[in-house]
């Protein structure tokens, strides 16, 4: 293999010569190997390996049967204890001998399944920020979502923003100050369905 | 282990009922460090199974203090610090003198 | 916005990587799940390349992929979560590998292709994989990583370096070395 890489071309650039000028993205520009037909060639094709290999494992992918069984499901069950718990937001009681909070996890959690149930919405980050830990704190929530393409964020953002005041206001003694939701993206486009680009 | 005023088990058990049937309380869950450990402890919970005598409400003696530990899933559709609220009371009406209740409401669901 | 073929079932599997990636942050499994349906066979099927048989990748993949959820939050650049678990799972078959006695040649995968009644150009096509595939399976295990990190995992070459540990010069070399390597292999299908 090595004798087949270091024979010169008719040109007298050897294969060797080109990987490397391939390797470097063509950098600095080489007039020979850029203007000769025979290394063109030879470029192109030794480029097209590159492609060829993603396609090789892409196509592995496809072809894998799944995996066992039990092989997602002892991923899963390794990682859900360690489920993220995040800060504790305090409840008040009158009596100075109960502290109760409430895990920032669990308002997440909340907050993201029931932006999930409003029709074309999936909901992605979710935090607060400000100082939860402190009764009273000033508390900003900052929402992004991905809206399902054809619906109007117009018609989703009120409800998602009342939504998000109503569920703090009764499950958190948080002063929240702002909630501002943001679209991260679209989904559900399929160019194939439409006829026209969207806005 | 049983809190200081009702040694027995079914004290234990009428508890766990008793949070249970406060509204707003969806589920118990053991302390963190057991529920890291024993992940079948929170569905015989769940499950309602009382005949194991299992930690629901942890209660022990931290630096000269009683401290009782619960933590807690609440319903979505009731207040959560009402929930919780009542459930300290439940707690605290069972401490005489000094002592802690931690309550962690760890899911809303 | 986003490459991210769809996964099976649910909402999230349409969704970008980059919402599943900060759900996932978040401690939402179901996210989780849905990247791992949709990166899953791809860093199987990578990592069955380096390690030489299925079975051991599945593993690998599993040790990689718990380890990738404590790691999320330290993801930089949630776009890129399809490269970042590449480079984790290589990482664990490469470890895995250091455990195996070296040295040992890997067998030539069984990888079943389609039959030959195919379409003249599809069954070129196959041929073609299956020559490249051999090709790999020759390399030497070091170019052999260079290659797949570069060529299907899409780092650059500090980054390569960095999993390597060598100079990115050093990589750059392999990389040339593993392409004349698999060229001359596969000479007739130029």
């Amino acid at each position: 293999m090595t004798n087949l890489a270091s024979i010169p071309l008719e040109c007298g650039k050897t294969l060797d010569e080109l990987s490397d000028y391939l390797a470097a993205d063509r950098i600095p520009y080489d007039p020979h190997v850029e203007t000769c037909p025979d290394c063109l060639n030879a470029l192109t094709a030794l480029a097209r390996l590159a492609e060829l290999s993603r396609d090789l494992i892409s196509h592995d992918a496809e072809q894998l049967p799944p995996a066992p069984e039990n092989w997602l499901r002892t991923i899963l069950a390794s990682i859900r204890d360690e489920i993220r718990a995040g800060r504790s937001l305090p409840i008040h009681h009158a009596d100075p001998r109960a502290r109760i909070t409430v895990t920032e996890g669990a308002v997440r959690a909340l907050i993201r399944s029931a932006g999930d149930d409003i029709d074309g919405l999936v909901i992605g980050k979710c935090e607060f920020v400000g100082d939860v830990e402190q009764p009273g704190a000033a508390v900003e929530v900052n929402v992004g979502a991905s809206i399902a393409w054809g619906r109007p964020f117009a018609e989703l953002y009120t409800p998602l923003r009342e939504l998000i005041y109503d569920l703090l206001h009764r499950h958190t003694e948080l002063n929240v100050t702002s909630v501002n939701v943001t679209i991260e993206d679209i989904h559900g486009f399929d160019p194939a369905l439409s006829g026209h680009v969207p806005s | 282990m049983s809190l200081p005023d009702g040694p027995d088990a079914a004290s234990d058990e009428d508890l766990t009922a008793l949070v249970y049937a406060v509204e707003g309380v969806a589920e118990i869950f053991p302390p963190a460090p057991v529920a890291a450990r024993i992940p079948t402890v929170v569905s015989a919970l769940i499950s309602g199974s009382g005949a194991e005598r299992l930690v629901r409400v942890e209660a022990a003696d931290e630096g000269g203090r009683r401290t009782v530990r619960a933590r807690i899933g609440t319903d979505r559709g009731v207040s959560t610090p009402d929930t919780a609220r009542h459930v300290a009371d439940l707690m605290l009406e069972r401490i005489t003198g000094d002592g802690i209740v931690h309550i962690q409401v760890a899911r809303i669901s | 916005m986003s490459e991210s073929r769809p996964a099976p079932g649910g909402p999230l599997g349409t969704v970008a990587d980059e919402i599943l990636v900060e759900r996932a942050v978040d401690g939402d499994l179901t996210a989780f799940e849905a990247l791992v349906h949709r990166h899953g066979p791809l860093m199987r099927a990578y990592t069955s390349r380096i390690v030489g048989s299925q079975t051991e990748a599945d593993d690998v993949v599993q040790e990689a992929l718990t380890i990738a959820w404590r790691r999320l939050p330290s993801l930089r650049e949630p776009s890129a979560v399809r490269a970042w678990l590449m480079r984790i799972a290589s990482r664990q078959a490469f470890t895995h590998l250091g455990k195996r006695a070296s040295d040992v040649p890997l067998a030539a995968l069984d990888h079943a292709l389609p039959a030959d009644t195919q379409p003249e150009n599809v069954a070129v096509r196959n041929a073609q994989l299956e020559a490249l595939s051999v090709a790999l399976d020759n390399l030497g295990t070091d170019l052999r990583r260079c290659w797949l990190l570069r060529e299907v995992a899409g780092l650059s070459y500090d980054e390569i370096a960095g999993e390597m540990q060598l100079p990115a010069s050093t990589v750059r070399g392999k990389l040339a070395r593993a392409r004349v390597s698999i060229y001359a292999q596969m000479e007739g299908w130029r």
